[in-house]
């Protein structure tokens, strides 16, 4: 038999592109069938400085594998965001990830399309061969290392990463995020994460790109 | 409780990292920090226009001349006044930011008023608190200047990115000069330091996703012609919306191909080309 998990969560931040502040909220629904899981997310537009209410969008299926006895899972995704009026962010690709007692890790890649909308083709008259630009073999990462052990009814963790549920940044763009998690029964767990986002890390010298804060709710249905 | 060591050794890592002496991840001042000291300067410093009597003209850009040695330098000063450039932008990464870098690079700019230059600070300029030195010699990294020719006036916008980010003021004060000013002008160039688009794998920061959506928005919205940056030492040329966006091979003496670019205005057209030094 199956089992669905629902995440729902709220963002409240700012961002260099944000023009102060903004807030988002996103509800991710997943069902899993043995060692196979397919998940989808909406983002939704609370206060922007973007116009749509719905710019984003996260298919992922995965499956479940053992290495020497321990689970392994391999994911395939989608995202697409339409956080501009004019242009349309498509990423595709995989990620293999880990789950320990103490920690978790992901390594993936992915490609990322912007692509004109077909208003704005027509309204700048863009030619054929100047509609989209494709950012080839993104590397992903993420780690994440918890102070209690993953089924502890509560925990904090701290994590590394360059992605979210609906964005993905430069390998070089990485963000600092501290969560804390709170199981409140069988079914419901809440979340509080603190994000922290540069502008890069190679780059000898960067500054400040965001700061926001999450809360949100994790509903298991068994 | 049973406490993961690892969390404890990744925290002091991070604290360790975080207080070098060297500012590696903590840079010494922010993106807005610099515009407002870029502002302050434009205040004091009228924008410049650039006046000429023939409606022909030539700019000559550069990027990453990294000086330390100077011998491309020089050189370009030469080709500049042989070819009787009306400019030069030299979109950032002057210096490897060392403050006998900028001595020595200042040493060798031709005479004041022979030869207009526009200086945009990049992310080596910035390094180790570069930033003052790159002020305290050039003033403003936010600005824009224009060429008046007798039939027509072109705008050319500097921007600086040397922290890989314009920071929201920065940004706010180009969408604003974007929907006031630009359609006063024929032309619109953007010149900046950071490459936007990553037209092929690299470990060279470039602007987030969101950052770059934003900016190619803006220029597409306001028809700006070209984009002229640097960076990421690898020639690029690729027309993406209405805009043309150029990344420059490095000119510092120690690349093979360095070079730089040759911008032509004849007969109200805009042509360019890569020239080897």
């Amino acid at each position: 038999m199956g089992q669905t998990k629902v995440i729902a969560f709220t963002d409240v931040g700012t961002k260099n592109v944000t023009h102060g502040l903004f807030i988002k909220s996103s509800a991710i629904g997943s069902y899993k069938f043995g060692r196979n899981l397919i998940e989808s997310g909406l983002l939704m537009n609370v206060r922007s400085n973007n116009q749509r209410l719905f710019p984003g969008i996260r298919i992922l299926a995965s499956r479940e594998a053992l290495n020497r006895k321990k689970p392994v899972e391999l994911q395939g995704f989608l995202l697409q965001n339409t956080s501009s009026d004019i242009l349309t962010e498509t990423n595709y690709g995989a990620l293999f990830h880990i789950k320990r007692k103490y920690y978790d890790f992901a390594l993936g890649t992915n490609f990322r399309t912007y692509a004109f909308t077909r208003r704005a083709i027509d309204t700048y008259e863009i030619q054929n061969n100047a509609v989209r630009f494709t950012e080839p073999w993104n590397l992903m990462y993420a780690l994440s290392l918890y102070l209690k052990q993953m089924n502890s009814y509560w925990n904090i963790g701290l994590s590394l990463t360059n992605f979210d549920y609906f964005l993905i940044y430069q390998e070089t763009n990485p963000e600092i995020n501290l969560k804390i998690l709170y199981q409140l029964n069988d079914h419901l767990s809440l979340l509080a994460e603190g994000w922290y986002e540069t502008s890069g890390l190679l780059n000898r010298y960067a500054n400040f790109f965001g700061i926001f804060a999450r809360t949100g709710i994790k509903w298991t249905i068994k | 409780m049973r406490t993961s060591p690892v969390i404890f050794l990744s925290l002091l890592f991070i604290f360790t990292v975080c207080t070098d002496e060297k500012n590696t991840i903590i840079p010494t001042e922010s993106a807005n920090e610099r515009f407002a000291e870029s502002m302050q300067w434009n205040a004091q410093h009228p924008y410049r226009e650039i006046i000429l009597t023939m409606d022909d003209y030539t700019i000559l850009s550069i990027a990453d001349c990294h000086v330390g040695s100077t011998k491309n330098l020089d050189q370009l000063f030469i080709v500049a006044k042989n070819t009787n450039s009306s400019a030069i932008v030299l979109v950032g990464d002057l210096t490897t930011g060392d403050s006998q870098d900028y001595e020595e690079f200042v040493k060798h700019l031709p005479p004041k008023d022979t030869l207009p230059l526009f200086f945009i600070a990049g992310n080596h300029d910035e390094f180790y608190s570069g930033w003052k030195e790159f002020y305290n010699r050039f003033g403003s990294s936010t600005y824009y200047f224009s060429v008046k020719t007798p039939h027509a006036t072109d705008y050319f916008i500097c921007l600086e990115t040397g922290g890989a980010t314009l920071g929201d003021d920065q940004l706010q004060w180009l969408e604003e000069n974007l929907k006031s000013k630009r359609e006063d002008y024929r032309h619109c160039f953007i010149f900046t330091h950071n490459n936007l688009l990553r037209a092929h794998h690299t470990l060279s920061t470039t602007p987030l996703a969101e950052e770059v959506v934003t900016l190619v928005q803006l220029f597409t919205k306001y028809h700006v012609g070209i984009v002229i940056t640097g960076h990421d030492h690898l020639q690029d040329d690729r027309l993406f919306g209405i805009t043309r966006y150029i990344q420059l091979d490095a000119f510092s003496d120690e690349n093979r191909n360095a070079g730089y670019l040759r911008l032509n205005i004849n007969n109200g057209m805009i042509s360019y080309s890569f020239e080897n030094i």
